[in-house]
Order: C-alpha cells, then structure tokens, then sequence
C-alpha cells in the first residue's frame, strides 16, 4: 500500500516538471485584527480552481502564466476579488472586513459558498467562536463542546454533561486537541462545564469519521480546538460577567503588525458567597474552577513565524483543611511555521501536556495523600507540498512520550500504596494526498504508520485466563518490552453531482494506544488513562461512510445526509465492581470485545441572514458484545440513543436585539435496572440481570436565550452587550440518574426515585468588549 | 474506597438537586436463595437467616425458608442449627474460636449449599471517648456525640474492621448501612488514637458500647458492594450496577461471616466533659 502511494507520488512530481510555466500566488488571509482565518477559500473565477487556508491562516495555488480574478471569502466576512497577471510568484497577504450582518439578508451573492459540497471532506462539523456563542449555554457559560452535542453524531454522555460520544464510540476515543496538545480531561466540576473557554477560542473543527492522516491515536474522533492568536493591530480587551462565573480576555501587538499576545482567564465564585458566612464551617469551603490561556504570536518575517500557546486551569475542592482535592490540565505548545517556498508550507511543534490530581486529607498525624499524572512530551513535523490546483500533498511525523504515573497514596503509617509507573512511546509517519481527477472526480488518500512501545522504568503483571495475577515483571529504564505498529489508511472521495450537490464516501482505519480505565458513562477526574500493553491489544475501528451534500438557494441552506457503519475492536470494559483507582493489578480488571456502531445523519443548516441555525437529527444503533459481560450476549452500549433531534434557531430582531432557542430530543441512555431483590441485615438488596437492558426517560428540553447589545456610538469604544438566558423553559424534569430505594425501617417497601439536576434555570450575562 | 470519592463528588453534583418518585415496570427474574449468617467469638447462639428473592417492587417482606438442614463445623465440630422462627436458625449457645475457618452447609429443598469464612483475631479496644462537635448558636445539651476508639491496629496486614454501636444495651446500628467498616491499609500496625468509629444520637448518661469485629476482606468488598448499589449509588459518576459479590456456593446470595469482635462500655459524659472535635 504504501508503495503504491509513494509510486503514485512519484509520478505526479514527474508530471509537472514538463508542464507549462506556472507560478504560485501564495500569502495569508486574516481579519482586520490580523487573526489568521483557517478555511478561507481562494478561488479563480475562470478556471474554476480553488484552494483554502490550512490552521494557519497560508494558501498556495499554482496556476498556469496568466490572468486571473481571484476571489477570496470567508463566512460572515466582505469577499475580496482581485485581478492579478501571472508572471511570477506572488505573495498576496489579504485582510477581509467583517461584514454588517443585517444588510446580508438584501445582498445574497452568487458567493461561492458551496466548500461543504466542493471538499472531499466529510463527517466533519465546523464551528467559530461566535456562533457557538449564540447558542444558549447552562448558567449561560457558553460551552464549545455542549454547543457540538447539539451536531449530528454527537450526543452528550448524559444530562449536563461536557463529555461527548461521537457515532457509538466512548469518550476516551476522542482525540481532544488544544492548540495541537493533547487535553486529557476536558472537563470542569463533575463534567458540567468544558475546560475551554470562548474567548480565548477561534475556531473549532471536529471530524467524527474521515479523520485526516496527520492525525491519529483515538479511534472515534478528533476535536480540533484553536486559540485566538491576539490581535496585531491594537489593544482589545474582552470580557463577562456570569451568573457563575467571570472572564477577561486581554489581547494586543507588542509590535503591530509582527508580535501579539493574548491572556485569557476565567474563573468561577460560587464559593465566594461562602466567604459572606461569619460560620467558619461554611467559609473554609472552597469549589471552584479557573482557565488561563495563554498565547503568543510572533512574525519573524515572511517565511518565519513562531507561536507559543498554554493552558492551565484547575478545580479545587476544600472543605476547610481538612480534605483538599483539586485536579486539572496543563498545556504548552511551541510552534514553528516555515515557508520552504511558495508552494512547501510545514510546521514544526514542540508539545507538552499533563494530567494531574492530588487528594489530601487529614493532619500530620491522619494524614492522606493520594496524587496521580500523566505526562506527554510531543515532537511533530507537518508539511504541506501544494504541488498543483490538482494535488496537495502532506507529509510529516510526529512521536510522543508518555510518561504515567496511575497512583500514589500513602496515610499515617507510611507504606504507600504505588501503583507502578511506566513510559511508552508513540510515534507516527503519514502521507497524503488531495488529488482532483477531472473536474468533479476528487479523491484525497492517506496511510499513516503508527508503532507504540512500552518502555521502563516499569513493572508488568502477567495474569491467568481467569484474570488473576500470576507474576510480574520489572523493566529497567529505557527497556522496551513490547511494541505494537499498524497502518491506518484515510481515503475519501468526493463526486461532484454540479455545483450545488455532491456524493461522497469514506473509508479510515483508526488505532488507538492508550485507554481511559473508567467504567461511568459521565467520567470522574480520578480516571487513569492506561497504555496498551502485553495485557491489552490497542483497539481498532474501521469505518465506512457515504453522505449525499446538496445546498439550496443559493447555498443559503447547506443540506447533508450521511450513513455510517464503524467496528471496533479490542473494546474495553470492565469486570463487575472493577476497582479502577490505586490498583497496580489494574490491567486484570479489563474486560475485551467488539463493539460497532451504524446509524444514518440528517443535517440542514443555514449560516447566512437575520435567521440562522440548524436541525440535526441522529438515527443510530451501538452495541457491544463482551465474553464475560452479559453472559456473553450483546447489549446496548452506555451511549446507544437511537433518536437524537437538536433544533437551533438565531434571529436577529433588531441590530441590537437577537433571539436564540434551541429544542433537543433524545432517546434515554440505556441503564441497568433490577430485576429481582433480597434482603440482607436490613438492607433490600437489588438483584441484575441483564446489562442496559432499560432506558432513562426520554430526554428533551428548550433553551432560549435574548441578546441585547448596547447602542453603537462611534466614539465610545465600549461596547457591551447583556445575555438573559432560560435553561430548560418548560422546567422538563430530565432524569439525571433513577435510584431504587427502601423504607429506612422496611426493606420489604422499596420504590425507585427520579434524580434530576437541572430544572429550569434562568441566568444572566454581561459581556463588554473595549 | 474510590467509591466514597465518586459519592463525594456525586454529593457536590446533587446538591441542587430534586427527587421525585418515578414509575417503572421492572422484569421479574428467577427465584434466588438467600443466606445471611454469621458465627463470632461471643458466647451465644449464633443465626442464620434463610430467604428467597423476590421481584424488586414486591413490597412485602421476602419469602423465609422453613424446613431446611443447616449446619456449621469448624473442621472437627459439627453444630447444628435449629428454626426457632420461620426461616431463622440458630446453633446452641457456644463460642467460635479465632484462627478456625468455619463451614456453613444448609440443605435447601433438595439442593446443598455451602460457605466457609476465616474467623480472625480481633485487637483488644484500650479505652472509647466521647467526642462532639461544636455547632455553635445549634448546639443543643444532649445532640449527636462520636464514638472515639483508641486501640493498637497488629503488624499483621490485611485486617478488616466493623463497628457496630449499642445505646442502652440495643443496637443501633442494626441494618447494614448504619455500620462502619474500615481497613488498615493505611494504619497498619500503628496506635488508633482518637478515631471515629461510630455517630449516634444521644443523652448524657446514656450508657454506649462500641462493638469492634475482625471481619474478612470478602465482606469489607461485599459491604462497598452492596452499598455502591444501595445508599452510596454513584449514577452516572458511578460504573454500571453489579451483582454484589457474597461468599456462598450454589448460585446462592448473601454471606456467611465469621467474626471476633471485642467491646468496650462507656456513660456519655456532660457536655463539658467530651471531646471537642475540630471540624477541620
């Protein structure tokens, strides 16, 4: 496979090297700040051939010595053409205005807004900073990742929850990306709230099937964050006031034009009210989350630039000094940008990321401790060969040291309990190609080549057939003891029907090296995540799917359809009352199997006018099969939801009034209810059968939200805006989680009891911008 | 243990919520025989309770198995329990001895059931106090008051520890949920100064006996296993419900204990005269 791929790439270098004269028009695409736009379109009004910005705001088209009219358009921005004669390559840098929102409604060009149809690409769901803003947020803490659940293939893990399941697949199978670092726990507070702030966001890609070469190491997802860059024009700050929480984003030049920074932060002060209690009791507690983002952007010229972006944010959780417990993220990214030429675009990334959480309780005497982290350090190249309008080639490597340290807990007597550390190292190559067959005949293929290997300082247990210890095994540090490797090849292709619709379909292999050991559909911060290793095969998942893209009126409402069937591999679950915390044997708690997924996704989505939204809806089907789970029957996965409806609506009222509601619906989340009781010393004790074999109550709920901005004055530069939210209108009591119980005093009177969370919740934001 | 953190965060979590009932048509499953017996190294008759399942909803008290052959040895002795009540059974007034396994069989309907559980040491308690906490303007003279237990924990590992607590010479602690049960994983071999074994409501000159038992790993697990599925449910912080896992052969459920226990008697002091505990 991939020598054929190699041969082929060989024949299109060969191909070009006799072509006519051609020149490169290349550059970046910004706005007016000088944040670069990622997916702008370039696009040459004769030839029909076009091209888009990659993340990093650069485009390469190479054409034929000429005259052209190039336009270039960005969503929600003034399209620029330009007439330009091909003689020589060009840089052509282009800043675009934003554009009046209210007057779009009149001016409905012949824009080529069609990229949804045109790209190869598919499963995949874009979203900016601003419209995720529109959609209203629980305690109006606008949240990226909440804002995706509502996408086809996406559904929330449960009530309230920030984690997500994409097309049957568990939550440790997306690939969360902060700025290229691997964010490990992406969620705040009992995984209510994401840990990634608006503010300090650009840009949000997630691809739930198709996902591209460079990537890889989760099989079901990746969820591709950027941070703003700062602006490079002038000082601006941003910033709220919640019912929760507050933010400030500070961002501006140092030198305009060339170096920017941003800080960004973000803090929640429940807690605070407990400090207006004169009980000290009450006022030692502490239960909080913050982010801090961080960024710096710096032009060293033309061919040259460097960015260096971080995340920190924590929850903490203090009940005086008695019991601390406080967990979190950590991000550092360095990266690169070197143009090699007009045509050879690459990126070099220097990437670290962490996971930590410490718990301690008690004094000197009682004490206990108990911290737990995992580490990564990421080197990575990506290059980027635009070798013609009809091929763009990328290339590169990437290779990853993980270090993790599962547990450590020690108490008053001082023999800890360590759970064994280990490394592993991951490391990847992939090549790919965009590569356009005749005029509606797009094919992009890729092979990535991922190996993995366990590495000491390490200690690895080796079980029986029934799981039980047999003995272990120490490994000396830098010792590689085992080694996985596999290719995963990408392909879609992409017909075009005219320019209006298109058929598409894909295939992707995914690998996946490391595992999250929980057994809870919501997660909890003391999850470890454990490596593949002589006891655990890394899961696989293929997946097919084929979508049908048409756009109406103009493109005014883009439509898709897609199917999908993906099997996975080597799943994991979990014995019966699995302990999953401070286990060094923790590898003979895991239980593998197979799992798959179909379903079918139905998208309309209108990103233009004074009324905006989406309707999105999720037919779908996931089930397991594990030999010791379920007597070895197949159940539904945790996360099967057969129907899944998100309705989002904007509507600009006013230039200064607008008004969102978003409707969800979904299938209840199957659970695993008792079949049968005993008693036992009071207690009425319930008996199981079958895993998952009930459902929660049908899930649905109605948000609205009102936006009021201020009076624009052109003299006054702040501008502020206020947010009145409602959570839940119709106060739908959502399950959260159903309990069996019993009379205190009489096991033999049992009922079961609805827990909900989230009743209906108003709140109100304040946002300004100077 | 991560089962208390998850109840923790899971208590964060619902803080702001509500409850409410919540209909639903449950399966039925088949029939379950139930055991539930122990032995200690007290001197008295000791019970085991025979039971069947029932569908969750039943509302009524479980089905008692009268008729049955129960049985328990400890390698050399055979006793033989007698129904002094439908489905209950009990030895003669005897004495179990630390370091023996003891062997429960019952003879149910036809079909043979079985259970063996060590019977450990148990440390002698060296003296209990009484502790209390100061609520402020909430302080009443006569309130909620802490069992303090000061004792030597053995160098031996893996030991296993439940509370039980007796006011005026009857149990309190009488359904499982209200006892206590610890492991010395973390204290091994150290002096126990000060721990809270039990909480209870009582008077000055209530006289309370903290009961220590030595029990086995198996029921330490049985016990955060019934309870991860009863009183402590996680939800969805939580992994999937299971069966608890007991000790008795046969398809059969619940657990056969054996136990030593040592117990210690004391008169809740006035106020004054407690312990102040810090809250934190």
């Amino acid at each position: 496979m991939k020598y054929i791929l190699f041969g082929l790439l060989f024949t299109l270098f060969a191909c070009t090297t006799w072509a006519q004269k051609k020149y490169t028009i290349s550059g970046h695409i910004t706005n007016a700040s000088g944040e670069e736009l990622i997916g702008a379109t370039i696009y040459e009004k004769n030839s029909k051939l076009g091209t888009a910005t990659n993340t990093y705001g650069f485009y390469s088209l190479t054409l034929p010595e000429g005259e052209y009219e190039i336009e270039y358009s960005y969503l929600g921005m003034e399209t620029q053409d330009q007439k330009i004669k091909l003689t020589e390559n060009l840089k052509i840098n282009i800043k675009l205005e934003e554009r009046e929102k209210v007057i779009e409604e009149v001016i409905i060009t012949a824009e080529r807004k069609n990229e949804n149809v045109l790209k190869t690409e598919m499963s995949t769901i874009k979203l900016q900073a601003k419209e995720i803003k529109q959609v209203t947020a629980l305690f109006g803490e606008v949240d990226i990742i909440k804002t995706l659940q509502l996408m086809p293939g996406i559904q929330a893990t449960g009530e309230g929850f920030s984690g997500f399941n994409v097309r049957g697949g568990s939550p440790d199978q997306n690939l969360i990306l902060f700025d290229e670092a691997t964010v490990y726990n992406a969620s705040h507070l009992m995984g209510f709230f994401s840990v990634f702030n608006n503010d300090a966001v650009k840009d949000v890609k997630v691809y739930k099937g198709d996902i591209p070469a460079e990537f890889g190491g989760r099989l079901s997802s990746l969820l591709d964050i950027r941070m703003n860059e700062g602006n490079l024009k002038k000082f601006e700050a941003t910033g709220g006031i919640g019912t929760i929480s507050s933010r400030l984003t500070l961002e501006g030049p140092i030198i305009e034009d060339k170096w920017s920074v941003l800080i960004s932060g973000r803090r929640t002060y429940a807690d605070l009210f407990l400090l207006l209690s004169s009980d000290e009791m009450i006022n030692s507690n502490k239960l909080y989350f913050y982010d801090l983002n961080l960024k710096t952007n710096y032009k060293i010229n033309e061919k040259n630039r460097v960015f260096v972006s971080g995340y920190f944010g924590r929850d903490v959780l203090k009940y005086g000094d008695m019991f601390s417990w406080d967990w979190g993220n950590y991000t550092l990214t360095t990266r690169w940008n070197h143009l090699f030429s007009e045509r050879v675009f690459s990126n070099f990334s220097f990437i670290y990321s962490k996971y930590d959480y410490k718990m301690e309780s008690g004094d000197d005497l009682y004490g206990f401790k108990w911290v737990s982290d995992l580490e990564d350090l990421k080197i990575k190249a990506d290059l980027t060969y635009f070798l013609n309008p009809n091929n763009t080639v990328k290339f590169g490597f990437d290779g990853t040291y993980h270090h993790f340290n599962p547990g450590y807990a020690s108490g008053p007597s001082g023999d800890p309990i360590v759970m064994p550390e280990s490394n592993a190292l991951e490391y990847a190559i992939y090549l790919s190609n965009e590569h356009s067959l005749g005029k509606n005949l797009k094919i992009n293929y890729g092979l990535r080549a991922s190996a993995f290997q366990n590495m000491g300082k390490a200690t690895s247990y080796n079980f029986d057939e029934n799981y039980e210890k047999i003995d272990s095994t120490v490994y000396d540090q830098w010792d590689i003891y085992n080694t996985f490797y596999g290719l995963e090849p990408r392909l879609s292709i992409n017909y075009l029907l005219n320019q209006r619709s298109s058929l598409k379909a894909s295939y992707s292999r995914t690998k996946q090296y490391l595992h999250l050991a929980s057994n809870s559909t919501g997660g909890s911060p003391l999850d470890v995540w454990v490596p593949s290793s002589p006891n655990i095969d890394p899961q696989i998942a293929d997946q097919v799917a084929v979508g049908y893209f048409r756009n109406f009126f103009n493109n005014l409402f883009e439509t898709s359809v897609e199917l999908y069937y993906k099997n996975m591999d080597n799943q994991i679950d979990f014995k019966d009352h699995a302990v999953l915390s401070l286990n060094a044997e923790l590898e003979g708690e895991f239980r593998i199997g197979d799992a798959w997924s179909y379903g079918a996704e139905f998208f309309i989505r209108k990103q233009q006018g004074k009324f905006t939204g989406w309707i999105s809806y999720t037919l779908s089907k996931a089930e397991r099969k594990i030999p010791e789970i379920n007597y070895g029957k197949v159940y539904p996965s945790s996360y099967d939801r057969p129907h899944n409806l998100s309705i989002v609506g904007v509507y600009d009222l006013t230039k200064r009034l607008n008004v969102s509601a978003t409707w969800v619906y979904a299938t209840g989340n199957p659970v695993t209810f008792p079949s049968g009781k005993y008693e036992y010393e009071g207690m009425a004790v319930p008996i199981f059968t079958e895993r998952n074999s009930y459902r929660m109550p049908d899930y649905h709920r109605l948000d609205l939200s009102l936006t009021l901005k201020g009076k624009y004055k052109p003299n006054k530069r702040l501008r502020s805006e206020l947010n009145v939210s409602v959570y839940n209108v119709y106060n739908r009591h959502n399950a959260w989680m159903i309990t069996f119980t019993q009379d205190p005093e009489n096991p033999g009177v049992t009922k079961a009891e609805k827990i909900y969370v989230f009743p209906i919740i108003p709140s109100l934001t304040w946002n300004f911008y100077f | 243990m991560k089962n208390i953190y998850i109840y923790l965060l899971f208590s964060v979590a619902i803080m702001f919520s509500c409850v409410e009932d919540f209909d639903v048509d449950l399966n039925s499953t088949y029939e379950r025989i139930i055991i539930q017996g122990s032995i200690s190294s007290e001197r008295k008759a000791h019970k085991v309770v025979l039971s069947k399942s029932a569908d969750y909803f039943s509302n009524q008290q479980t089905p008692r198995i009268s008729g049955a052959t129960v049985t328990i040895s400890d390698g050399t002795d055979v006793f033989t329990l007698s129904e002094v009540s439908p489905g209950v059974y009990e030895t003669d007034t005897m004495t179990g001895i630390p370091g023996r396994t003891y062997t429960l069989n019952a003879i149910i309907e036809g079909e043979d059931y079985e259970s063996s559980c060590y019977m450990n040491y148990c440390p002698p308690i060296d003296s209990i106090q009484i502790g209390y906490y100061d609520y402020g303007d909430y302080q009443m003279e006569d309130t909620f008051v802490v069992v303090l237990l000061y004792a030597q924990e053995p160098e031996t590992e893996g030991n296993y520890y439940l509370w039980n607590v007796y006011k005026n010479e009857v149990l309190e602690t009488d359904t499982l949920s209200e006892k206590w049960l610890e492991t010395d994983l973390f204290v091994n071999g150290m002096y126990i100064s000060g721990y809270q074994a039990q909480w209870l409501v009582a008077n000055t000159g209530d006289t309370l006996t903290l009961e220590m038992q030595s029990v086995v790993e198996g029921y330490y697990d049985y016990f955060y296993q019934v309870m991860s599925v009863t009183d402590w449910n996680g939800g969805p912080l939580a992994g999937p419900p299971a069966n608890p896992k007991g000790n008795i052969s046969n398809d059969a459920l619940g657990f056969f204990l054996a136990y030593s226990l040592e117990r210690d008697t004391i008169i809740v002091p006035p106020i004054d005269e407690r312990i102040l505990l810090e809250w934190f």
